[in-house]
């Protein structure tokens, strides 16, 4: 019962993962996308008690779509509060194989010095971190989640162009909403956020994250 | 402005410098084991957080999060919450779990607690204290924060005080021997529940309510001497028994975490127990050679014996407990801390010897308090028994009205003014409720309706002007019941006054209206303590509680009840609720021939044996009470 709850929970987040990759532009395939939950249990086991699978079992590199250079991990790490030692040993696997982000999916969170290791090494490798719970569903497709569409520089000028803005003067996303997180935005970007209306059928707003 | 900018620069830049070099440090401590020294030199360049922060990255890794301690953890604990079993307590281990022990959480803990609070930039041009670490080799350490009750330390100090209290009213009163028991009791089982694995403790457990059996048995005996040898003999099966048990125990290889957390609480709680009782022991001696040497010869033999007895027995307590603590020794959890203590009990010992010259007293400090407070309450007990307190505090109670209420039935005179089973009065009190709750509903119409104001209030009036004679009386002896509670005392002669007038008229019963009265109080308090030792003494008896219940609610409301008087212990309630019986025997020919049953006459025989009385001292003493009551009449 334990093990199927687990194994379920497991599938779950990695779909959510691979939607996630998906939505950020990365090369996923549609079979990754669609797999079952019987799916996954051919491909990784179904006692996860017994470290069938165990976490570090669901490690995932995708490309980006545009650029197959851009690669991202995602981590699944064993303890269930990650500490600065684990951060380091995943840093280390990203330097000896030149990727530049990465996403740690934790089970129940990382220590203060964990997250500021994170912090730390921010301009070089940007590593993510997500807590599992946060990942059981997909947020972007619940109903009151509007559509959010990541503008592209060229298409943020473009748009400031247009309506003679400044960037100051677009209403704003914080970087920790957790929409901006699931698209892992970065201070500058913008997003555009297309709403059903009654009156007007579509309303589009844009904002700048800070 | 330039300047400002710059200084701010510094400032600012000093400060990301200060936290960088704390982030070093937890890098530093999270992966090395350090000395002391260095862990105090860090310690100013780090704030609380921080360290906490290195104490869970260590246990992380597997590491005691004690910075000095470079043992590994090992068997973690599921569980949020240890329930200890001795002190009745449940603990938050969250926190200990980051531990190799108690000692180590404990230590880390005090150095915490040492880290300037203030923050990193600040510290510059503070004077920081010197930081002491804990040593580690002389305490027991902490189990974890505690989640429900108090600490066992707190209630020993109450029990203590308590004792102290007893102790000061030693001049009139005998020592509390349920305190004794408590006591014991308490300590016995903190010795029982030491191997805590669950095929002890359910024997164990068999053991205590066999304890507990022979104390409740005991309890009307245990202020005489013959009792205190019973229950040292009981005590002595119990701890021989237990004994083997640990031998058992001893060959089980794996002991659980409870059981290397459990010496460490007892020997706590206990040497913080010796200290304070020292003082108190010491004049608890001096009572005891003043009274030994006023005793007589016979009495001076008794407590010898019994000293020799129980030194056998708390020689055999004390090897017991060495075993344990040998046994302790190999698990992973406790290392150094029963070693210690021991140790320190030992040491305990011998300065004590050193320092009472005292034959008794080499054993465990609380087991010399112990024994002396037995020998001077017993030797107490041979002046003033308690049934002879009982009975002095009885004759406080009785009053005229008690023998008239108990002697209405022959004199044929009911004068019993506050008789609840009087029919006629019954319904006079329902009348009056029902006219009371009348008016209240009148004057909320009144108040609802202001038009037909005049009309209502003629209609109050026209209500209650009948019962004006009443009402007259009501207000005085409610008059007299306010000058009753003020004084504290019944004011007899005005009331006989009263009396009299009311045998002419119609009486008035009045129920009480102030439900703080006290004497209402003490008579609830009575009557609760006594419903509660009754239906022991009904079953032999073969009484109903319902037939007596009320005699004995209007024999107790007789009574004159100080607040001095009604406090006993459940033992003595017991012996009180005989006499309650004997006397009221007098008036119901039922109960009095309940007590010649044979299966009564046995009960109470086997009942009183213990206390060396028997039914005829009790029959002396209500008829003692009685004349007592009758002479003020």
């Amino acid at each position: 019962m334990d093990d199927q709850q687990e194994t379920y929970k497991l599938w779950r987040i990695r779909k959510t993962v691979m939607q996630l990759c998906h939505d950020r532009g990365y090369l996923v395939t549609q079979e990754e996308l669609d797999q079952t939950l019987d799916g996954f249990k051919a491909q990784f086991g179904d006692k996860p008690s017994e470290r069938k699978p165990s976490r570090s079992d669901l490690i995932v590199l995708v490309a980006h779509n545009d650029d197959p250079t851009d690669q991202m991990f995602v981590f699944f790490p064993d303890e269930s509060k990650v500490g600065i030692k684990t951060i380091k040993t995943y840093c280390q696997r990203m330097q000896e194989e030149n990727i530049m982000r990465a996403i740690i999916v934790v089970q129940q969170g990382m220590t203060p010095s964990a997250k500021q290791a994170l912090v730390e090494m921010a301009p070089k490798y940007i590593l993510e971190q997500f807590i599992e719970s946060e990942l059981l569903i997909n947020i972007t497709e619940h109903m009151l989640v509007p559509e959010h569409k990541v503008m592209t520089p060229e298409e943020k000028v473009e748009l400031l162009n247009r309506y003679k803005l400044k960037e100051s003067q677009l209403p704003r996303i914080q970087q920790g909403d957790p929409v901006a997180r699931y698209f892992g935005l970065k201070r500058g970007q913008v997003v555009k956020i297309i709403r059903p209306s009654e009156t007007a059928g579509r309303y589009v707003s844009y904002r700048l994250v800070v | 402005m330039g300047e400002k900018l710059k200084a701010y620069q510094t400032t600012i830049l000093k400060r990301v410098e200060c936290e960088k070099k704390a982030f070093d440090i937890v890098n530093k401590l999270i992966d090395e084991t350090v000395d002391g020294n260095y862990l105090i030199r860090c310690s100013h360049l780090i704030t609380r957080e921080h360290y906490n922060d290195i104490v869970e990255e260590r246990a992380i890794t597997m590491l005691c999060g004690y910075p000095v301690c470079g043992k590994t953890l090992e068997n973690i604990p599921k569980k949020k919450y240890h329930i200890s079993t001795i002190s009745n307590k449940v603990y938050d281990i969250s926190e200990r779990k980051n531990f190799c022990s108690n000692q180590c959480l404990k230590a880390s803990k005090y150095f915490c607690n040492q880290i300037p609070e203030s923050p990193l930039w600040s510290r510059e041009k503070e004077i920081l204290p010197a930081m002491k670490l804990f040593p580690l080799e002389l305490d027991k350490g902490i189990i974890g924060e505690e989640v429900v009750g108090a600490s066992p330390i707190k209630l020993l100090k109450e029990e203590l005080s308590k004792l102290d209290e007893l102790d000061a009213k030693m001049s009139t009163l005998s020592l509390s021997s349920e305190e004794q028991i408590k006591q014991e009791k308490k300590q016995f089982k903190k010795e029982c529940s030491l191997p805590d694995s669950s095929a002890v403790s359910e024997k164990i457990k068999d053991a205590l309510s066999l304890m507990e059996n022979s104390a409740l048995l005991n309890v009307t005996h245990d202020e005489t001497s013959v009792d205190i040898h019973k229950s040292v003999s009981d005590r002595k099966k119990v701890q021989q028994w237990i004994s083997k048990e640990t031998n058992i125990d001893s060959s089980v290889p794996e002991v659980s975490t409870d059981l290397c957390l459990n010496p460490n609480t007892t020997a706590h709680s206990t040497s913080k127990y010796i200290i304070p009782t020292f003082e108190q022991q010491k004049s608890n001696k001096a009572i005891t050679e003043k009274i030994s040497a006023s005793s007589s010869v016979t009495d001076h033999q008794n407590p010898g014996a019994k000293l020799e007895q129980l030194q056998k027995i708390l020689s055999r307590k004390k090897f017991i407990l060495s075993e344990m603590i040998v046994d302790m020794q190999p698990s992973t959890f406790l290392s150094l801390p029963a070693v210690d203590t021991n140790t320190r009990v030992v040491h305990y010992q011998d300065s004590a010897t050193a320092d009472l010259n005292h034959k008794h007293i080499q054993e465990d400090g609380k087991e010399k308090v112990k024994k002396e407070k037995k020998v001077t309450g017993q030797l107490k007990n041979i002046f003033q028994l308690p049934l002879q307190q009982i009975t002095n505090c009885l004759k406080t109670w009785v009053t005229n009205e008690t023998s008239s209420f108990l002697f209405s039935s022959s004199s044929g005179d009911n004068n019993d003014k506050l008789s609840f089973s009087d029919p006629i009065l019954q319904q006079e009190y329902a009348q009056l409720c029902k006219r009371l709750n009348d008016q209240e509903k009148d004057f909320d119409n009144l108040l609802q309706q202001g038009d037909v104001e005049s009309e209502v209030k003629a209609k109050v009036q026209l209500k209650s002007v009948p019962d004006y004679q009443k009402l007259k009386q009501g207000t005085e002896s409610f008059q007299l019941q306010v000058l009753e509670f003020i004084t504290g005392k019944k004011p007899e002669p005005q009331k006989d006054l009263d009396e009299t007038q009311d045998e002419n008229t119609n009486p008035v019963y009045l129920p009480t209206i102030d439900s703080y009265d006290q004497q209402q109080i003490r008579m609830k308090i009575v009557l609760y303590q006594l419903d509660k030792v009754m239906p022991d003494l009904l079953a032999p008896l073969s009484l109903a509680l319902q037939l007596i219940s009320s005699l004995i609610r209007e024999l107790v409301s007789t009574f004159k009840l100080q607040k001095d008087t009604i406090v006993f212990k459940p033992s003595e309630w017991t012996l009180i609720a005989i006499l309650v019986l004997k006397m009221l025997s007098k008036k119901s020919k039922s109960i009095s021939e309940a007590f010649c049953q044979d299966a009564a006459l046995r009960y109470f025989s086997i009942l009183l044996k213990g206390i060396d009385h028997t039914m005829e001292d009790f029959d002396k003493l209500t008829d003692d009470i009685l004349s007592c009551c009758n002479k003020m009449l």
